[in-house]
């Protein structure tokens, strides 16, 4: 259930009271990035959950793409800011650029691939020590859709991130099981408070995009 | 009645309508199209509609007879088609069976199709539009989103697909059912939405034709429309910003009296005092750059050419000659296989044909000892090689994904697919230390679809990595030396341009760094890329001539970035969204007539001349002149150790990885 926008005139009373008594959106913006082995699924993954879409043969990721998508949670509506990076070691020196300043990260191993998945404890550990300390971090399990041949267990990586307070969940960037939930678990987790933009602590950058048109809107009549 | 609609609120989503309480069913009939946009992508709605989020389908606005209000309505399309998966992030054809057009607003009177209206599906969105409040558009006019007037949420929100809202909304102020009410400079724009007694209010006073209330709209629209929807231009591959830059820009002081300017505008709307500002910022800096020349491509180096430069014991004659057609036209399609080799200094241009035969053999012998190499290689000492491992699976991981979507490559089990593996992995034998890194696979993929033989490509292969292995250090720093030379080259090229970049934090350049890896391979189609690397491999008409083809597409981008007012993260964006838009016989032309330009400048500062390969000069003029006085030397060659000598690189360095991470860190305040 990701991806809604509120319906009807249910007003829910937890959103902004604003001084002529309609009620506020509340805008965040968060910097995501994925970490993760070189064909887990990163970039698939950001697609499906941006566009909708699975590309077989997705080319691989160079250098970084950058992309955005916005997700609405009751009177919230989270914008996320997603650092999708190249995988292969080769290109572990750049990483840091990603991964600094982001509220959230979602590391992605392959369930068909051992070796993906310690490769993705290795990013825990490295986002644990070098980024910031509030960071909402996700494993993700991917391919899930080949959990027939998966070499690792579900209750293996489940535990994993329960002992590193990481949210977790198996995905499939070909079915898109599991896609939208996970982004939206996320959003959840992440403090949504407007307090100052106090620097470091990862809380999300407030958006006034729609209260500055309304007053626009107001001024203009 | 045969265009009636059977519409039911229990299956669709109907907010606040007085005339359909929930479980009642309302009917539909007679609906007329006001206007309509197809390719249009439901982002959000309510829980009802998840299934259809990210779907694309025909947004409408429609009056109809009963209940008579007018209604927007979404409907999705049935068949998604995913039609190209070459491009990254490649807008995704969803409408099999239409015709892009852009828009198809309408202006009265066209009654849907009856196929249209009897497809009635429960998945329809559809509000009336009294009860919104307002639409907001956002990303660059791409993305418009309804606020319902219950309660100011949002009530639904719709991506663009082709094109951007501009018709559409248009078409409805047109149609006096919106108004513009705010506009942002970041291209943020909102619409109030009429009441059905102003609609008619508006409707009378425009039959009535007065004037000045319709001016005053349109100015208001038009200098909105100016700054803010340029960048969607990046979208309809070259259009107005490649008409903007193919007029030769001259920077010139002002006190030259010469008033340079990329803008041709004449309305004048609050913007232009921002953009004069600009423009006053150019001009102060000092560079005077002669008239940029006019640069034609020729055509490709044709067999009978190529004949005529064989010599009777088959050495090739006149190379200069050869470089510089293939420079200026590339090569006929028939003659790639064979040219290349030289190109790519697989052959050597001054063999004889008995030399080059047994060059040949030689080749194919060593090629087939290294291949045997890591064939031979047992369980056992793989499973103890870990170096060895992780390059066999990354190859394995990429071959699969790599240029899938040229027929060489296409299909399932496409035995190309082994042969491209069997290069990658002879490579690492070859040069194990650089091994195999992301990429690769890309620069690879060319060469033996042409080449169409293993040995042939790998030996090419060797030739290009020769020139662009630099760019897989495991530091980065040849991609940092590129970063850097690229931002002097726009520093002394493209003032307007730079000095945008530094105040937004983005003159690091980091965001060319997949052109620059793969020397703007996923930028281009197959058959450019094939001409642009051509022309590259030539290495004419300078060293670092790859880089000007940067120059040349940011040259092209200048008016869309500044416009935009693109920050470091948008510019990347924007820079990776230009895959499959870029002309490449312009960027040549343009790229050549830069470096011409640069050239011929008075004061070509040693920086530059380094990079371009121009001698340096030590003559006080150059801007280079503490470095100069410091030492004191006199010939070029000591110039050359100077300007080059260690502190000042760390220093350089510094400065760069401060920029870059300036950038990336952008502090969102
Ligand atoms: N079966 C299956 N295949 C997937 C899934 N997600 C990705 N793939 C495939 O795995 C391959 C790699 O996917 P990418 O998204 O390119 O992987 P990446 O992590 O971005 O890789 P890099 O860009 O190299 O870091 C592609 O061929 C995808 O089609 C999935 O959920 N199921
Ligand atoms: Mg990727």
């Amino acid at each position: 259930m990701a991806t809604t926008a509120r319906s009807g005139g249910n007003a829910s009373g937890s959103s902004a009271q604003r001084p002529n008594g309609t009620q506020q959106n509340k805008n965040c913006q968060f910097k995501l990035v994925l970490l993760g082995e070189s064909a887990v699924g990163k970039s698939s993954l950001v697609l499906r959950f941006v566009k909708g879409q699975f590309h077989e043969y997705q080319e691989s990721t160079i250098g970084a793409a950058f992309l955005t998508q916005t997700l609405c949670i009751e009177d919230t509506v989270v914008k996320f800011e997603i650092w999708d990076t190249a995988g292969q070691e080769r290109y572990h020196s750049l990483a840091p650029m990603y991964y600094r300043g982001a509220q959230a990260a979602i590391v992605v191993y392959d369930i068909q691939n051992q070796d993906s998945f310690q490769r993705a404890k290795t990013w825990v550990k490295e986002l644990h020590k070098q980024a910031s300390p509030n960071i909402v971090i996700a494993l993700a399990g991917n391919k899930a859709d080949l959990s027939n041949i998966r070499v690792v267990e579900y209750e293996e990586a489940k535990q994993y991130a329960e002992e590193n307070g990481l949210l977790f969940m198996e995905t499939s960037a070909k079915t898109g099981m599991n896609v939208n939930d996970i982004f939206l678990a996320i959003a959840k987790k992440l403090p949504k408070n407007d307090g100052a933009n106090n620097q470091g602590a990862p809380a999300g950058r407030r958006l006034n995009d729609n209260e500055n048109n309304r007053q626009t809107n107001n001024c203009c009549k | 009645m045969n265009n009636s609609v059977h519409y039911n609120t229990n299956q669709g989503v109907q907010i606040g309508s007085e005339e359909s309480p929930a479980a009642t069913p309302t009917t539909f009939t007679n609906g007329t199209i006001k206007c309509t946009h197809d390719g249009v992508l439901l982002r959000k709605a309510s829980v009802e509609h998840i299934a259809d989020l990210n779907t694309s389908g025909a947004l409408s606005i429609i009056d109809y007879e009963s209940p008579h209000r007018l209604y927007i309505e979404w409907r999705p399309n049935d068949n998604i088609l995913v039609a190209d998966d070459s491009q990254d992030w490649a807008v995704v054809d969803t409408i099999p069976r239409r015709s892009r057009t852009i828009s198809e607003c309408k202006a009265f009177n066209i009654k849907p199709s009856p196929e249209a209206i009897a497809a009635n599906k429960p998945r329809i969105i559809r509000t009336r539009l009294d009860d919104l409040s307002t639409i907001i558009v956002t990303e660059r006019g791409q993305v418009i989103c309804f606020i319902q007037k219950s309660d100011n949420f949002k009530h639904s929100e719709f991506f663009f697909q082709h094109g951007n809202a501009e018709q559409f909304l248009k078409s409805m102020c047109e149609q006096h059912m919106i108004e513009l009410t705010g506009s942002r400079l970041d291209g943020v724009a909102e619409y109030t939405v009429l009441s059905t007694e102003t609609q008619k209010l508006k409707r009378t006073f425009a039959e009535l034709n007065i004037g000045d209330m319709k001016n005053s709209e349109s100015k208001k629209e038009k200098g909105w429309m100016r700054n803010t929807w340029s960048g969607l231009l990046i979208n309809l591959p070259d259009i107005a910003s490649s008409v903007k830059s193919s007029t030769p820009r001259n920077y010139t002081s002002r006190n030259v009296g010469v008033h340079s300017c990329s803008s041709s505008s004449e309305e004048h709307s609050p913007m232009d005092g921002e953009i004069e500002n600009l423009k006053e910022e150019d001009e102060k800096i000092v560079n005077t750059l002669p008239e940029r020349p006019f640069v034609e491509r020729t055509k490709p180096l044709n067999e009978a050419q190529w004949l005529e430069f064989h010599t009777v014991d088959g050495r090739i004659s006149d190379v200069d000659r050869i470089k510089e057609i293939i420079f200026h036209g590339g090569i006929h399609f028939n003659l790639r296989a064979d040219v290349w080799k030289y190109l790519l200094n697989y052959y050597q241009w001054n063999d004889t044909e008995i030399e080059r035969i047994q060059r040949h053999k030689e080749k194919y012998k060593e090629y087939y000892k290294m291949k045997a190499q890591w064939l031979s290689m047992t369980t056992t000492q793989e499973e103890n090689f870990s170096g060895f491992r992780d390059r066999k699976c990354q190859i394995e991981k990429d071959v699969k994904r790599t240029d899938r979507s040229l027929d060489f490559f296409a299909g399932e089990d496409n035995p190309n697919l082994m042969v491209l593996q069997g290069i990658l992995m002879t490579y690492v034998m070859y040069n194990f230390d650089l091994g195999y890194v992301q990429g690769m696979s890309d620069l690879l993929a060319p060469l033996l679809a042409i080449q169409g033989n293993e040995v042939d490509a790998f030996w090419c292969f060797v030739g290009f990595m020769d020139m662009v292995f630099a760019n897989f250090d495991i530091d980065q720093a040849g991609m940092k030396a590129q970063f850097r030379q690229l931002r002097d080259l726009v520093e002394f090229s493209n003032p307007r341009l730079f000095n945008y970049m530094v105040t937004h934090e983005s003159d690091n350049m980091f965001f060319c760094f997949r052109w620059l890896l793969v020397w703007y391979k996923r930028e281009f189609s197959n058959d450019d890329i094939l001409k642009l690397w051509e022309c590259l491999w030539t290495r004419l008409p300078c060293p670092n001539f790859h880089l000007f083809i940067s120059v040349s597409i940011l040259d092209q981008q200048t008016d869309v970035i500044i416009e935009n007012k693109y920050e470091f993260t948008e510019i990347l964006k924007h820079i990776n969204e230009l895959s499959g838009h870029i002309n490449v016989k312009r960027t040549l032309e343009n790229a050549e007539a830069i470096y011409l330009q640069i050239k011929a400048a008075d004061n070509l500062p040693n920086n530059i001349r380094l990079i371009i390969g121009e001698p340096v000069i030590d003559n006080g003029n150059s801007e280079k002149e503490e470095e100069q006085s410091e030492n004191g030397t006199d010939t070029a060659d000591d110039l050359y150790e100077v300007v080059r000598k260690p502190e000042n690189d760390r220093r350089q360095e510094e400065q760069f990885d401060e920029a870059c991470e300036r950038s990336m860190f952008l502090n969102y305040t």
